[in-house]
């Protein structure tokens, strides 16, 4: 897949944490789903502004839900991953496995 | 809706609000804030969840306006420390090319700041810090106060201080100190010592400890075995020529001997100067006594502890104690306060604050000379600073290079303000009379260190931001074109500059004579009290002060006849004029009081009279010139066995006898003596002290009569009265050689003494307010005469179009007039404020004189009008051909 866009590090995190949190992706979650599994505080600002990217990239998709009285009145910003996306993932993943290959001594984990 | 739950802090909301710039996520921020402020506030608490919100809103307006901060603060390609290093080299050049400016600059606030860190150093010696006592933040001052009596020392019980230390548990320690001042025999010389009887903690909660010998034990508190005693170092090497062999050795306090067990560190004279320690040791009768509260009583909290929980324990304490005793407990309460707070001199604080605001007013208008000073040089450097605009230099860069300035003035005006500070500070040390100097805690480790340097240094930052601002934003708003090709006509700058400069001189005027007004005040006050009139004739009179050891004058015949031999003693001395005794004289530290009831009046045992009490030999009233008003003195004819009299002073009369005459009506003194006696005469008032006893009712009873074993003696020279000091000793010695006199002085030199604080902190305050008006003439004649030279041009305009000398100079001076007027009112508003703080700080001794603000206020008017007639004298001279052509 070589049309695949290039993912940045965060970018990567940011869409397999989308994806993790499946239905209930909004930005709350997806924030704390970073923050849980790869151990990183994201800046708000950061995450917003990743966000941004993906969707301006169109490797990800996102829409308003309703306004709910636990955000004052404000509505959540829900996010999807597109199949561009999803590509965009396997490419990443896969350059990392080829890149990867035959250096199992050196990257195993030491017991 | 909305408004179920706790809600996240409003400021903190608005601050998120306005950092995120993009629209879109706005909405979806704030959201996500709320939503996670919620879930938060349920699970952490909503303190947590508070800090929390507050946490991410700064940290998005970091993320935000972070880049515009950090374009401020350097140049684009430059670390900040480059960027700020630059500038500084640019600041240093460009105040080194006028040198007279960068003086007058550094002259101004090295006074302003100089003054701060003066009175800074007292604030902290004095009222922050004053007790250098390892955890002193864990000792508390238990009083039993009433209504009566708010003073928090000196108010416990023996047996309700036995009670609290069996039974407070909350206290780890807790100790009981009491005056026990001694004549002293047995060392170099005679002499009267302030003492003090303690409990055995007193030292370890203090921090004190022994040099040689011990300290005091629980075993020396055992009535029988308390004759031991620990000394003070200074008594040490005053009285004992620091000789080691003292510890074990005897002496004689009031007759009785005493064996020194040790002598405590040097530097440890707990409470105000105490010079020597004794157990307290209670009798059986003396444990349960409840009415008698004078014990001062310190207790520590456990580490962690707090005053809240003490004071609860404390109070259920103290009902108990109510139903053992009502009269000891009747009005009182118990209260556990902050050792520093507590044992702190009343009014010490206020007047300590005082001084500070009377500084910041100095630096204020020094702030806003500099100010003055900065705007008329960036209209100098208009064109500088329009073509470093034109070649690219932002707003930002321009206004950071002339703050960069401003710090770096204010901080090489730090040096300069140190020694100013420093000086201020030493001559403040050696005005402050040595007596004095023990009953001020902190007063010894006065000194510039490194908390008065690091103050000094951060109160030159915020001053350099407060002068620095304004003409540095002033300056920045300059017009390109029309400064490059003409600055002196362009109008619009000019405009703005003028109103910040109109700003200066009402700024100027309205800090300025609030500080005239609170100085003169107190100048006034101190004047008032040193030489105003006493209601005695204090000139050629001296004093002596004798205490009789209750061992050797047991009976009140021995009292009595001890003062009859001193009396002829001291009539036979040359030179002597008059002479009498009295217990208490005016301008002493101490006073005595009886309750009094008077034949006819039911007593009243919530509200009892009580009444000032002395007990005086015939002649005294003569020797001090009280005057008899009505009826007749005490004479030598008023005997122990003769009837029994007294007489009142006439505020007593006004106050409980004025259904009647006073004369031949009779009063009761105190509780213990159950005897009548009749009003025989009556007394004009006095003040025994200016600062809580002027003008009170007073009983005095002849000493053949009321004999006490508290003597002072005073007599009135034909001549100089200092010349009688060694032959009056000579005579009191003939009398007995075991009661030593003390505080012998003049009375002039007494009232002096008693009235030195009040001096004191009016030359503090006269200095504060002469800096003031010197600061503040120099600052309005230099922003008037800059106006002027601003408005030459408009000035030339008139003229050429007909107007005369006189007419410019009237046109001038109306404008000046009116920012004066303006800049007075504000003035008195604040100075009003401020002398009524000042009243309530000085216990009422500065009285808010109308005729004295309007003096000043006058004054002020005058030198206003004096500085801006100079420039304006010049304006109307100007040569309106000579400046069109320019």
């Amino acid at each position: 897949m070589p049309d695949a866009p290039y993912l940045g590090e965060l970018e990567h995190l940011v869409l397999l944490a989308i994806l993790r949190c499946g239905d209930d992706a909004y930005t709350v979650p997806i924030r704390r789903m970073l923050a849980e599994k790869s151990g990183r505080e994201i800046a708000r600002g950061a995450l917003y502004t990743s966000l941004d990217r993906l969707e301006a990239k169109g490797l990800v998709r996102s829409w308003l839900g309703d306004p709910t009285a636990v955000r004052g009145g404000r509505a959540r910003r829900y996010f999807a991953v597109t199949e561009v996306g999803v590509d965009a993932i396997r490419a990443a993943r896969a350059a990392m496995t080829t890149m990867a290959a035959g250096l199992e001594t050196v990257l195993e984990p030491r017991r | 809706m909305i408004g179920r739950g706790p809600q996240p802090p409003r400021l903190a909301r608005w601050l998120a609000h306005s950092a995120v710039r993009d629209e879109r996520w706005r909405d979806v921020t704030l959201g996500d804030l709320g939503e996670e402020f919620a879930s938060l506030s349920a699970t952490s608490g909503r303190f947590r969840a508070r800090a929390w919100y507050w946490r991410q809103a700064i940290a998005i307006a970091a993320g935000t306006f972070g880049a515009g901060i950090s374009a401020f603060l350097r140049s684009p390609g430059d670390g900040f420390m480059t960027t700020w290093f630059h500038d500084a080299r640019i600041a240093v050049r460009s105040l080194r090319q006028r040198p007279l400016v960068a003086l007058i600059v550094l002259a101004t606030l090295a006074l302003g700041l100089g003054a701060n860190a003066a009175t800074f150093n007292m604030v902290d010696a004095l009222m922050l810090r004053p007790f250098p006592i390892p955890d002193v933040d864990r000792l508390v001052v238990i009083s039993e106060n009433s209504q009566a009596d708010p003073y928090p020392k000196e108010t416990v019980s023996n047996a309700a201080f036995l009670d609290f230390q069996r039974d407070a548990t909350g206290f780890p320690r807790i100790a009981a100190m009491g005056w026990w001042d001694v004549n002293m025999a047995g060392a170099d010389h005679p002499e009267r010592v302030g003492g003090q009887r303690v409990t055995p903690q007193f030292f370890s909660m203090l921090g004190g400890s022994a040099q040689a010998g011990r300290l005091l034990q629980d075993s020396d508190m055992v009535a029988g075995n308390d004759k031991q005693i620990v000394i003070s170092d200074g008594l040490w090497h005053r009285s004992f020529g620091a000789r080691r062999d003292v510890v074990g050795s005897q002496l004689l306090l009031d007759g009785v001997p005493h064996q020194i067990v040790g002598i405590a560190s040097p530097g440890f004279t707990y409470p105000d100067g105490t010079e020597l320690w004794g157990p307290l040791a209670l009798s059986q009768k003396d444990a349960a006594d409840r009415t008698d509260h004078y014990l001062t009583v310190v207790a520590e909290l456990p580490p962690g502890g707090t005053l809240d929980a003490a004071q609860s324990q404390l109070a259920s304490l103290y009902e108990r104690q109510r139903a053992i005793s009502a009269e000891g407990t009747r009005g009182r309460q118990v209260i556990a306060r902050p050792f520093s707070a507590a044992m702190i001199d009343i009014g010490m604080p206020q007047i300590l604050w005082l001084w500070q605001a009377a500084a910041v007013f100095v630096l204020l208008i020094a702030c806003t000379n500099v100010a003055s000073l900065l705007i008329a040089r960036a209209a100098e450097r208009q064109h500088e600073l329009a073509v470093r605009l034109a070649i690219g230099a932002g707003r930002a860069q321009i206004v950071r290079q002339l703050l960069i300035e401003s710090l770096v003035m204010a901080l090489a005006a730090v040096p300069l303000a140190l020694a100013v500070a420093f000086a201020a500070v030493q001559s403040l040390k050696s005005a402050m009379p040595p007596q004095l100097v023990k009953f001020v805690a902190g007063w010894t480790h006065l000194g510039i260190d490194t908390r008065v340097v690091l103050f000094t240094i951060a109160a030159a930052v915020a001053t350099s931001i407060v002068f620095g601002l304004l003409p540095a934003v002033q300056a920045s708003r300059t017009q390109l074109t029309a400064a490059i090709t003409d600055g002196s006509r362009s109008m619009s700058a000019g405009r703005a500059r003028s109103r910040l400069r109109r700003g200066l001189v009402i700024a100027e005027i309205a800090l300025a004579l609030p500080l005239l007004v609170v100085s003169a005040l107190s100048a006034v006050g101190a004047q008032r009290f040193a030489s105003g009139p006493q209601g005695y004739e204090p000139e050629g009179v001296i004093r002596f002060r004798l205490q009789l050891p209750e061992a050797q004058y047991q009976t009140p015949a021995a009292r009595a006849n001890y003062v009859e031999r001193l009396l002829e003693a001291g009539s036979a001395v040359p030179g002597v004029e008059q002479i009498g005794t009295s217990t208490i004289v005016p301008a002493l530290s101490s006073n005595s009081s009886r309750r009094i009831a008077i034949d006819g009046v039911a007593e009243n045992p919530d509200a009892p009279i009580i009444a000032s009490f002395r007990s005086i030999s015939a002649h005294y009233l003569e020797t001090l010139r009280i005057p008899v008003t009505s009826g007749r003195a005490i004479t030598s004819a008023d005997l122990a066995d003769t009837q029994r009299v007294a007489l009142v002073s006439e505020s007593f009369a006004r106050q409980y006898l004025s259904d009647g005459p006073p004369l031949g009506r009779r009063i009761r003194i105190g509780t213990t003596d159950q005897t009548w006696a009749t009003i025989v005469g009556v007394t004009g008032d006095v003040i025994d002290d200016w600062f809580a006893n002027r003008h009170s009712p007073t009983v005095f009873a002849p000493v053949s009569q009321v004999p006490s074993a508290t003597v002072t003696l005073v007599a009135r020279a034909k001549g100089d009265p200092a010349a009688l000091t060694d032959p009056l000793r000579a005579a009191i010695a003939s009398v007995d050689r075991s009661v030593p006199p003390y505080q012998v002085m003049t009375m002039t030199d007494a009232l002096h003494e008693r009235t030195t604080g009040l001096r004191f902190i009016a030359s503090l305050m006269a200095a504060f307010g002469i800096v003031a008006l010197v600061l503040a003439a120099f600052g309005i004649y230099g922003v008037m005469s800059h106006f002027v030279v601003a408005r030459r041009h408009e000035m030339g305009v008139r003229m050429a179009l007909g107007a005369t000398s006189s007419q410019i100079l009237k046109l001038t001076l109306k404008q000046a007039g009116w920012l004066t007027g303006i800049g007075l009112s504000l003035g008195l508003a604040i100075a009003i404020g401020l002398a009524r703080l000042m009243e309530s700080a000085l216990f009422g001794i500065v009285a808010l004189q109308p005729s004295l603000v309007a003096t000043i206020t006058l004054t002020l008017a005058v030198v206003g009008f004096l500085a801006s007639a100079l420039p304006a004298r010049h304006a109307a001279r100007v040569n309106a051909a000579g400046l069109l052509r320019r």
